[in-house]
């Protein structure tokens, strides 16, 4: 049989605000530490970083500690939005970060999917659909961006459906950097 | 100082070595897709072997293909790194898996999905003369009934 586990996007929404609130917890931690916060992007990776640089009590060597965020919706997930929004001019629009899925590091931006909702996708088969979304975020795919499921629908089409979005397949582990 | 080599040099460097080793690459796996291609009715370019997927993307369309019993060629972009980036770039699609049908590129797993989904895939299969076991059990449904 598929893979294709229905769940409803609430689910992907849960894991979201909880992952939110581990977000929180790091950041609070840090202020108490009286540290300088510096969100900063890894340049070898799209994760967001959280670089804490305090200097340390004993040696009063600069210590820079990684922490990896897990930001709901992080620098990727921004841009893709910004992207799409501005090119289709869509009606309907989610990006969600189905990362957490699978075997990258936590708060990884690697593996994505996008539900646009466009009449710019009137009259244009499945195959020129994505293909317009793919080029659209070409940067994004060649920096990081893994995986990139897309659901492409007209205003139309959406509306009649049922709103619901299958989850991705689970992940098979064969995440070959 | 060690900063300025990982973040100056290092990319430089690694982006000069990628860039020369493509082109010889280039020109070879080009004509080898294209072959592959052309040669068989049905290929996948996925991550893993069909027995043992290694990306769920790549398994969900293993599993359509099953489904239709579809005779197809697989290739697995894992073992082959130039395979898989010359993929992507004959295709011009950014994604595994990828499937073709009569040497033409179909889609990915979603468009695969959507596909079997709307029926689309038995039409498509019938065109180069595979008879989809979907439609196949569906025949020998309404015989019975007859």
């Amino acid at each position: 049989m598929l893979p294709s586990v229905r769940a409803s996007r609430n689910a992907t929404i849960d894991k979201k605000s909880n992952i939110q609130a581990d977000k929180k917890d790091v950041v609070q931690s840090f202020q108490r530490l009286d540290c300088e916060i510096k969100v900063k992007k890894r340049s070898h990776s799209s994760c967001p970083t959280i670089y804490q640089t305090g200097k340390n009590k004993r040696n009063g060597q600069r210590k820079i500690h990684l922490v990896n965020m897990s930001v709901e919706s992080g620098v990727v997930a921004n841009s893709i939005r910004n992207k799409l929004q501005n090119s289709l001019e869509a009606t309907h629009l989610d990006v969600i970060n189905e990362s957490y899925m699978h075997n990258v590091p936590k708060g990884a931006e690697t593996h994505f999917k996008v539900v646009v909702v466009s009449d710019k996708f009137d009259g244009l088969a499945l195959i020129k659909r994505h293909r317009l979304v793919n080029d659209i975020l070409k940067e994004e795919l060649q920096n990081g961006v893994h995986a990139l499921s897309i659901v492409a629908k007209t205003t139309k089409q959406w509306d009649e459906s049922e709103k619901i979005i299958d989850s991705s397949p689970s992940c098979r582990g064969g995440f070959g950097k | 100082m060690n900063t300025l080599i990982r973040k100056g040099i290092r990319p430089l460097f690694n982006s000069t070595i990628r860039a020369s080793c493509r082109t010889f690459a280039d020109v070879n796996i080009n004509e080898k897709i294209d072959k592959i291609v052309k040669d068989n009715k049905v290929v996948v370019f996925m991550k893993g072997v069909p027995d043992a997927p290694r990306c769920g993307f790549s398994n969900a369309v293993v599993q359509i293909m099953r489904m239709h019993a579809v005779p197809y060629v697989s290739h697995d972009v894992l073992s082959d790194e130039n395979l898989r980036q010359g993929i992507k770039e004959y295709s011009n699609w950014p994604t595994i898996p990828q499937v073709f049908i009569n040497g033409e590129f179909v889609g990915g797993c979603d468009i695969m999905l959507q596909m079997h989904q709307s029926g689309e895939l038995v039409e498509e299969l019938k065109k180069v003369g595979i008879q989809s076991a979907l439609l196949t059990a569906e025949q020998s449904k309404k015989e019975e009934k007859k």
